[in-house]
């Protein structure tokens, strides 16, 4: 599945027919009181998913990966979008809300990080998940049954029942099961998943892992799956992207990246993990240090105040997101450029 | 669940029990503190001094303090509340025909608020930050500023005696009334087929449930406009966003229905506050209701009618409050979980 | 530890002009005027508020009398700066009371044990029970018609939210690791309270005060227009508009400047209170 080429600017491994193509995407919020202030969360962030692939999304706590995924829809109401949202041609940046509408759900479909807090309290658990058909017109029978059957293949037992309860009435790893079931359900050809497994215990997360791999297989489903473990990225994913400070900082195949991840920041990831496989979970913010502030950013790389190779120019530079001569991946570093180039720079 | 929603009704109605016998206890402890012979007033200045002692005795006013305690709770079991100075008749006679002027009056306006406050409080938190919120904003807090019954003078004095478009005073014009059912007007004429009668009885309602609604429209507004918003950031609203749903949907299905709870706790306060504030008004508006009749009783200084008015209001606004729980029981399957306690399922599964 | 110093609202420059919203800038300089009406008003009157003369009755605002004169011919606005200190005063004191009042209840059923919280709680619910209006006309029966009844009686129905503000917050406050930290080191209960609590919990509750004194002055108003309040003829804004009232047709002014000025004077507070509230809690509210 992974072929990658080099091309300009970018680390996509698509060939030129990515399924969602983000270039440059920034993410503004006005800050509450700030009378027309605002405060950029995400910048300049390239990131592309092609038909049927895995990408998985990484950084540490408050690093952007949320706002990413919720901007790719448009689902923040105060959020100012920048930058391009190519989807099958179109641009979600500039489309319609109306327009937007028909892909939500349908075409793109979203398991919010929290799931103690993604269902309505005061509605059924059936009508929930039929929600993204029955707007669509799908009779309300018909959509119930197929919300037992989405309940069914995520391997809840007694599905027909369980349409009728509340969500107070369901655990932790029942109601991520249940969010996943809404997602599926209207059948899309992109799924953001934002950290699924994070709420769950080991056994657990597993399963729900599994499960999404087994829907994606099943229907050719591409993933976008952000989390904090990168156990789960090299179990479970094609192509890494690394966040640091609302920027993507490194992007390559899965392979490369645990090989030898160029930016000091993913190096700094996988020094704390002393075997990369299925069984060794790691959490990212082991790192010494602590994230910047978004309000006040540091100056030249958002990095250098944790990094233990910075040099002179690190301060004052914004390191660019380039690809590397004779490599699959795309690094923002000035340190990780091989030395000839650097010289040459 | 039956078992424990039973005894969720008998702590409550326990909790009711209580709250009935402490306003008396109030209002007893208010009796006392009158200066001047309490059997004097109950008989009226004219009484001669024996019928003074016939009172006397049979209020139990002879009796040490507590016996006198237990007398008058005896005698609230039994509905009386003591009798009118000033009518001459019973204060729960007195009570029963203001109360339908009143129910009326506050009916209208609840249903107003319902109408204007509560979506444009939506509008406000649809359009959060920008132009149409900061002036929903204002008008909500200038509204709020208005001292009521001034702002009833002052429409009164407009539409009614300087554009003469709506009556000024009363419930219904001379010879339109119906027939006496329940004592309210618009109520009354429908029932008797009149529909002119009906009409000039809205139109008789109308300044008053206006003048009483505008600060408790302000106040709705104001929840509304918060809660909602705090609605519309919530991970499940967000979620139907990303479903496709209609901003329309997400703000009534999603939004609306989640925030419900506060409303219904609001709207039934305000029916509380409402009976307080129609004290200022139904004066104004000729309007004779249990706060005119209050009024009216003040001053004259007619005692008993004043604390049964007291009472009778207190015992009022707790059954408003029972009632808004049990709204909220049926309609919210959190607070229904809350109250009777019930397990999770996914426990088990 | 810090909490030796005052609450963070006032350690913090809440009041900062220069950045704050033109609106918000407006209504804490009309509470400024307000409250120097309400300590200098009786010099600024340019007559005497209780002067009738009833050859100069109902002068419209003129350039000898400014707001006009009532129908007993007396200084509307004369009358207006002097009934700044019942309405405004009174509002002040039956507010300040409750809070104070409210703030003591919750802080011994802090302490107390768990049924006296309970009955204390149950006694709030009673008395929010009674609407104000209706309160006022008992204590009003009870003790006279006076603004010194109507002061109580706002007392009396007040305290109990205040109580409930206080309760929730000591609550937060006592679960905090500081107090908890406190607690270890072995001071008195007393102590706790006073020192470490009760100066982390009350921002809420200056801001209440701020913004109830606005609702407070409309109740006062409107207990005197009733007649359960200040007694004509003094100069009470409300009393003022009940007299007015039934000259509204001839001479408008008697009743509208009080109404107006009562209008201002809640609105100013309210704003306030709302800009007050928006600093303390780092959020845009409503
Ligand atoms: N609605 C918003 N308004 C303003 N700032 C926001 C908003 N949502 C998120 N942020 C800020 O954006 C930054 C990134 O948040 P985000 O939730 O995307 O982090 P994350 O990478 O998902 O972290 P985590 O791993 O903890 O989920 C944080 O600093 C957060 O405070
Ligand atoms: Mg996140």
């Amino acid at each position: 599945m992974r072929t990658p080429r080099n091309t300009p600017a970018s680390d996509s491994s698509a060939d030129g027919e990515a399924l969602l193509d983000v270039r440059g995407l920034s993410v503004d919020f006005p800050v509450a009181g700030g009378r027309g202030r605002t405060l950029r969360i995400v910048r300049e962030l390239d990131l592309t998913v092609a038909p049927g692939e895995r990408v998985a999304l990484v950084g540490e706590s408050g690093s952007g990966k949320s706002v990413t995924a919720r901007a790719l829809l448009r689902l923040d109401r105060h959020a100012v979008i920048g930058g391009q949202i190519l989807f099958e041609g179109r641009d979600l940046v500039t489309l319609t809300e109306r327009e937007l509408r028909r892909i939500r759900g349908t075409r793109i479909a979203m398991v919010l990080q929290d799931p103690q807090t993604t269902l309505n309290p005061v509605l059924s658990i059936g009508d929930q998940l039929a929600e993204t058909l029955t707007i669509r017109g799908v009779p309300r029978k018909a959509a119930l049954v197929r919300a037992r059957e989405a309940l069914d293949r995520l391997g809840v037992a007694r599905a027909g029942e369980r349409l009728r309860a509340y969500p107070h009435e369901f655990s932790g790893g029942m109601r991520q099961r249940v969010c996943l079931a809404m997602a599926i359900i209207g059948d899309p050809a992109v799924l953001i998943a934002d950290e699924p497994t994070t709420a769950l215990d080991v056994r657990v997360q597993q399963q729900v892992l599994e499960l999404i791999d087994e829907l994606a297989a099943e229907s050719g489903m591409a993933v976008l799956l952000i989390t904090h473990d990168l156990g789960v990225v090299a179990g479970y994913a094609d192509r890494v992207a690394v966040m640091y400070a609302g920027r993507k900082i490194e992007g390559s195949g899965v392979e490369d990246f645990f090989a030898a991840p160029r930016h000091p920041y993913a190096q700094g990831l996988l020094r704390s993990v002393p075997r990369v496989d299925r069984d060794v979970s790691t959490d990212l913010d082991l790192i010494p240090g602590t994230p910047p502030n978004p309000a006040e950013p540091p100056s030249g790389c958002a990095f250098h105040p944790r990094c233990d190779r910075w040099v002179e120019r690190c301060l004052t530079e914004i390191p660019e997101l380039r690809v590397l001569q004779d490599e699959e991946r795309a690094v923002a570093c000035h340190r990780a450029l091989p030395e000839r180039e650097e010289v040459v720079a | 669940m039956d078992r424990r929603l039973t005894r969720y009704l008998l702590r409550r109605l326990w909790l009711v029990v209580l709250a009935v016998w402490g306003l008396a206890t109030l209002v007893f402890f208010m009796i006392k503190a009158i200066p001047g012979d309490e059997a004097q007033s109950a008989a009226g200045i004219t009484a001669t001094p024996e019928q003074v002692e016939v009172v006397r005795e049979r209020l139990g006013l002879n009796l040490p303090l507590w016996g006198q305690y237990l007398a008058y709770l005896g005698r609230l079991l039994h509905g009386d509340l003591g009798s009118s100075i000033f009518t001459f008749r019973p204060v729960t006679a007195d009570l029963g025909g203001a109360l339908p002027a009143t129910v009326e009056l506050v009916a209208a306006a609840v249903l107003l608020n319902l109408l204007i406050g509560v979506p444009v409080g939506m509008l406000a938190a649809a359009y959060e930050r920008r132009r149409p919120d900061a002036a929903i904003r204002l008008g909500a807090i200038a509204g709020g500023a208005l001292p009521l019954f001034w702002l009833g003078l002052i429409l009164q004095h407009l539409f009614g005696a300087r554009l003469g478009i709506l009556p000024i005073s009363g419930t219904q014009s001379m010879g339109m009334e119906a027939p006496r059912v329940t004592g309210m007007a618009t109520v009354d004429s429908l029932l008797a087929g009149d529909l002119m009668g009906w009409w000039d009885a809205v139109q008789h309602l109308v300044l008053p449930a206006v003048t009483l609604s505008v600060p408790f429209i302000a106040f709705a507004v104001r929840l509304v406009r918060t809660s909602m918003i705090t609605a519309l950031e919530a991970d499940h609203v967000v979620m139907a966003r990303a479903k496709g749903a209609s901003p329309l949907r997400v703000m009534l299905q999603h939004g609306l229905r989640t925030c419900l709870g506060p409303i219904v706790t609001l709207i039934g306060m305000q029916t509380g506050w409402m009976i307080g504030a129609a004290v200022l008004i139904e004066g104004v508006f000729g309007r004779p209701g249990v706060g005119a009749y209050l009024t009216e009783a003040v001053q004259q200084k007619d005692t008993f009618a004043v604390l049964g008015v007291v009472l009778f209001t207190g015992v009022t606004v707790t059954l408003v409050n029972l009632a808004v729980d049990l709204v909220q029981l049926v309609s919210d399957p959190r607070v229904r979980a809350a109250q009777l306690g019930a397990s999770p399922l996914g426990a088990k599964a | 530890m810090t909490s030796m110093t005052t609450s963070a609202l006032l350690r913090r420059p809440v009041l900062r002009l220069r950045r704050m919203p033109k609106l918000d800038r407006a209504a804490f300089a009309m509470v400024g005027l307000l409250l120097l009406t309400v300590a200098f008003g009786p010099l600024l009157a340019p007559y005497d508020p209780y002067h009738v003369d009833l050859g100069q009755a109902m002068l419209p605002p003129g350039a000898e009398h400014w707001l006009g004169t009532d129908s007993s011919g007396r200084d509307v606005l004369s009358r207006v700066l002097y009934g700044a200190r019942p309405t405004i005063l009174g509002s002040l004191c039956a507010v300040g009371l409750s809070a104070l009042i409210g703030v003591t209840v919750a802080s011994l059923a802090a302490l107390a044990p768990r049924w006296v919280d309970d009955a204390i709680m149950r006694i709030c619910d009673i008395a929010l029970s009674l609407p104000i209006m209706v309160m006022a006309l008992g204590i009003s029966v009870a003790l006279g018609p006076s603004l010194r009844s109507a002061i109580i009686a706002m007392v009396l129905s007040w305290w109990p939210s205040f109580t409930r503000l206080a309760r929730a917050e000591i609550r937060t406050t006592m679960t905090s690791t500081y107090v908890e930290s406190a607690v270890i080191t072995g001071v008195s209960r007393w102590r706790l309270m006073t020192r470490h609590v009760l100066p982390n919990s009350l921002d809420s509750v200056y801001v209440q005060v701020t913004l109830e004194i606005g609702g407070a002055t409309l109740i006062m108003a409107g207990l005197s227009f009733i007649g359960a309040g200040a007694q004509p003829p003094s100069a009470e804004w409300g009393a003022m508009v009940e007299s007015g009232s039934r000259f509204l047709t001839s001479a408008w002014w008697t009743a509208v400047v009080p109404g107006a000025v009562i209008t201002l004077t809640a609105l100013a507070f309210a704003l306030a209170g709302d800009a007050l509230r928006a600093r303390t809690s780092g959020r845009e509210v409503m």
